[in-house]
């Protein structure tokens, strides 16, 4: 369905000015690969400032990549532009974070939720019926009803308007929905309405999702397969269970510690000291060197490769070539 | 598993204009002021008692009072009143014409520049930056110098001076706009940047500049009236409220009306405007709802 | 665990804090009642709107005043009655026995300050300590907390730290006149969660080795595990369950406690679907004569409608304000 190849987004450090040119590159996503099959749940996972969102945004061409190569459904959409470009958006689609502004305040839900079918003109120009009762057929599938389209957004809670994002995004039957931290904006027993939809939007129409979440356990909730990025890189690839039983890389390890809600205890759990490094001109070896408990020579001089362990799981840590020894 | 319904009651704020009134005074005080002039204005040919440029030589200067002469006369023995009432059509005219005709103007120009980026936004924005340098009262001598002054040639100038402003003020608001995520959500729908400026940026820009649009319309009726003032306005014998306070300068130590009548007419719309358009702003600024 | 005969701290006694609003009065905090003993750290946990800040900002005499009010109850804090004091008195105890730390710290860094003056001031104006004795102090706290190379950070404007590292700042500014207790309301949430993590675990040592209390509010279940030994379930401006952590997680005894318990995915229950509750809280501002949760419970009988259950001690030590809390201690399924 998507297949990501060595995926890099770098911008400038500080805004184009007229007469300043500042040569420092902050590197958001540096050279990421990854698959998502057909009817796939991946989940990427990673702190704020890892370049999960960055990554979701250049998997759907809603950003420009620096290098790297993008082929969704088979076609290669890397250098795609205008009308070829919004074509692939009826392939896949973006649910975003923020209920509250991702819809525009001045126009009904039901105006929202048609606009992706008008701007591909999925329906002939006059037929408001039909659009409307495609409308309708999309608030009931999300759990709204159609008196809903006559309201504006501000009139919903939280949770109505995350899944007026979601009729909005699968309006127009998409294969790959890229979901962009779409519970972290909303109340624990909302999050969980929002979570269970999905799973059964999924389970009924069989898309591909790209989840970018911060939260481990909503991952491991949600995936078929799990990445973990760490400061523009990936750290650790494998399916839900393998992660969870077997984590590899010290920082997802430290990730699933800190996760642990029914034994946790902050006395028992792996502590990271510090703060993820600036995305700004990375300094060279492994990027997550600053704050490894298992941290030596070697990872402070090159940057660990992917590793493949055993059925997809993979890590990039020189604790697994050998090069490096386990502390503690 | 059934979806578990998300419907819970909500009220729709119903469009009430009289509760709007009460709640914004200062909506009410400049609407009220602002009709008062505009159906003067509207009606002046029905309720003048003369003709606006009728002279009566036996009457110059009446005090005000005088029979037949409710506000006096000035110093042609032209009814006050009756010019009063008819120069309120040009202080009308150059307050609303100029800073409509900029405000359509500058919405198109700062859209296509914040939005667009890139060329257009630098030749745009360049180019309002040497406009916004000129002194508008500048530029107004020099378009009444090349053209004639007159009424049409004012708000020609009067509209060149207001569309860089206008533009930056959309400009400002669509670059705000632009990192929304709704109008990322219009882009990842598929639509193109003409649609996108269209649907999502133009009908979220109109409010902040009709605002800022509205709360220039006291200090464009001030301008205005200057310029007539200094003569490259409104011609004699025409009624204007600025050519009329320039009438009675000379007379102002002994004959005082000729002079401030119409600069209470122009404090008095002016107020009227700025009320209204600290109102609207209000009224348009989504923080003072609810 | 237990801490039932260390010495009482703070007692909040029917503490009542009302929003007045064009839509009628907003009852965010309604009826609340606990205590909290020296060096206990205990957590309010509740969904938004549930009153859980209020309360914090209720014990700290912060409620905006318009639209906010305490209409009611007591606040008695080393034995003085908090609500009777006034302003001055009351700004004396506010950074010195009695300090906040706020969700968002570089809000409330002081953006053209160097954050060791920021911390400096705090000691000057409360211990009155000189600048230099000050500074040397500041550097100190922020060794105590863990800082790297504080050296640098006290030299630094809040806009060149991590959030991180503002709220370790804000923390240390909290805990430099070593206050009896530190409210901390919801100080984690906007944190990365191992920075979360490093955070709750200083801030639980510190209160450790200081014998400071903590009152910590979040709508996060995984800190309250983390960082309390006490919690409290907030709903709709009253507790509905107060009880040790571990029961807490192990047996629940109120209907929402188990509906929030179950909303939240959890890395041990893996596969475990989801069991979200039903419906919307109430609005605060709708008077309700019975069980605020009525309209959600499971559980619910004609009775909960109109009479309104009383926090009561269900088994020893453990808090719940529903008529069936045996009933729904037998409702939790076994993921925990």
């Amino acid at each position: 369905m998507l297949q990501v190849e060595n995926l890099t987004k770098h911008y400038p450090a500080r805004g184009r000015g007229l007469f300043t040119r500042d040569p420092r590159r902050v590197r958001a996503v540096d050279g990421v690969s990854f698959e998502v099959k057909a009817g796939e749940v991946v989940a990427v996972v990673g702190e704020s400032g890892c370049g999960k969102s960055t990554l979701g945004r250049l998997a759907i061409r809603l950003l420009e990549p620096t290098s790297g190569s993008i082929r969704l459904g088979g076609t290669d959409i890397t250098s795609l532009k205008g009308e070829a470009l919004r074509e692939i958006r009826l392939t896949a689609q973006i649910v975003f974070q923020d209920p509250f502004g991702s819809l525009n305040p001045r126009m009904t839900v039901g105006a929202s939720i048609a606009y992706p079918l008008r701007v591909n003109r999925l329906f002939g120009r006059a037929d408001g019926a039909a659009i409307a009762r495609r409308v309708d057929e999309l608030l009931e599938r999300v759990g709204l009803n159609a008196a809903h389209a006559r309201r504006l957004p501000h009139e919903l809670s939280g949770g109505q308007r995350q899944r007026v994002g979601i009729a909005r995004a699968i309006a127009v039957n998409p294969k790959l929905l890229v979901l962009d931290e779409p519970v972290a904006a909303l109340d624990l027993s909302a999050q969980a309405r929002v979570l269970n939809l999905f799973k059964e939007l999924q389970r009924e129409m069989g898309m591909a999702y790209l989840f970018i979440t911060h939260d481990l356990s909503v991952a491991e909730y949600m995936a078929d397969r799990i990445l973990v990025m760490y400061a523009g890189k990936l750290v650790e690839t494998g399916g839900r269970l393998a992660l969870f039983q077997a984590p590899r890389h010290p920082y997802t390890q430290a990730l699933f510690s800190a996760a642990m809600l029914r034994s946790g205890r902050a006395s028992e759990e792996t502590i990271l000291e510090g703060d993820p490094p600036s995305p700004i001109d990375p300094l060279p070896g492994c990027r997550f060197n600053t704050r490894c408990p298992h941290a030596g020579e070697v990872c402070r001089a090159a940057e660990p490769a992917m590793s493949a362990l055993d059925d997809g799981h993979g890590a990039a840590c020189h604790l697994l070539t050998g090069k490096l020894r386990r502390s503690g | 598993m059934a979806v578990t319904p998300e419907i819970a009651p909500v009220e729709r704020p119903v469009w009430r204009p009289w509760a709007l009134m009460t709640r914004h005074k200062s909506i009410a005080a400049g609407s009220a002021i602002v009709l008062l002039v505009v159906l003067m204005a509207l009606l002046a040919p029905v309720l003048s008692p003369y003709d606006p440029n009728e002279v009566h030589p036996l009457d110059r200067l009446k005090p005000i009072g005088s029979p037949g002469y409710l506000l006096g006369a000035d110093q042609q023995g032209r009814d006050m009143l009756t010019r009063l009432m008819w120069g309120a059509r040009s202080s009308l005219a150059i307050a609303v014409l100029p800073l409509s005709i900029s405000a359509i103007i500058g919405l198109a120009l700062g859209a296509i520049a914040g939005y667009l980026g890139r060329l257009s936004e630098t030749l745009i924005m360049r180019g309002m930056d040497v406009v916004f340098g000129l002194p508008p009262i500048l530029l107004a001598i020099a378009v009444s110098a090349t053209l004639g002054p007159g009424l049409v040639n004012l708000m020609l100038s009067l509209t060149i001076v207001l569309i860089p402003p206008m533009t930056r003020v959309t400009y400002q608001v669509v670059v705000g706009l632009k990192e929304q995520a709704f109008v990322e959500a219009a882009r990842a729908a598929g639509a193109s940047s003409f649609q996108i400026i269209f649907s999502q940026i133009l009908p979220n820009s109109l409010a902040p500049t009709i605002a800022y649009a509205a709360s220039l319309a006291g200090a464009m009726v001030v301008f205005g009236a200057g310029i007539s003032f200094i003569g490259l306005g409104i011609q004699p014998p025409d009624p204007d409220w600025g050519r009329m306070i320039n009438d009675g300068r000379e007379v102002l130590d002994l004959k005082p009306h000729v002079s401030t009548l119409p600069g209470l007419a122009i404090f008095v719309l002016a107020a009227g405007f700025n009320f209204l358009g600290d109102g609207v702003r209000d009224l348009l600024d989504p923080r003072m709802r609810q | 665990m237990s801490t039932a005969e260390a010495v009482e701290l703070l007692r909040v006694e029917g503490l009542r804090t009302h929003f007045f609003t064009r839509h009628g009065v907003a009852k965010a905090v309604d009826g609340v009642d606990f205590s909290l003993a020296k060096g206990e750290r205990l957590g309010l946990v509740g969904e938004s709107g549930s009153g859980k800040s209020v309360t914090a900002l209720s014990i700290m005499r912060l409620v905006r005043d318009p639209p906010g009010r305490i209409v009611g109850g007591r606040i008695l804090f080393e034995g003085q009655d908090l609500l009777a004091l006034d302003e001055a008195a009351m700004r004396r105890l506010r950074g010195s026995r009695l300090s906040m730390i706020f969700q968002d710290p570089i809000a409330y860094l002081d953006p053209v300050m160097r954050v060791g003056d920021w911390i400096a001031e705090t000691l000057m104006l409360h211990r009155g300590l000189g600048r230099k004795p000050a500074l040397t102090e500041a550097l100190r706290i922020l060794r105590l907390l863990k800082v790297p190379s504080p050296e640098e950070v006290v030299h630094a404007y809040p806009f060149q730290l991590s959030g991180g590292m503002c709220q370790r700042v804000l923390i240390a500014t909290a805990i430099a006149t070593e206050p009896a207790l530190v409210i901390a309301d919801e100080a984690t949430s906007a944190l990365d969660v191992t920075v979360q993590a490093s955070i709750l675990k200083t801030l639980t040592e510190l209160t450790e080795t200081l014998g400071t209390a903590l009152l910590l509010t979040t709508h996060n279940m995984l800190v309250v595990r983390k960082a309390c030994s006490r919690v409290m379930v907030m709903y709709a401006g009253r507790v509905v369950e107060s009880c040790a952590t571990d029961n807490l997680f192990q047996a629940p005894l109120h209907p929402y406690t188990i509906g929030l318990l179950n909303s939240v995915p959890a890395l041990e229950s893996i596969g475990q679907p989801l069991v979200p509750m039903a419906g919307e809280p109430p609005l605060p501002t709708d008077t309700l004569p019975g069980c605020a949760f009525y309209a959600r419970c499971p559980l619910r009988q004609s009775r909960c409608q109109v009479e309104r259950p009383p926090l009561q001690e269900v088994r020893p030590g453990r808090w719940s304000a529903c008529f069936f809390a045996e009933q729904a201690g037998r409702m939790r399924h076994a993921a925990g």
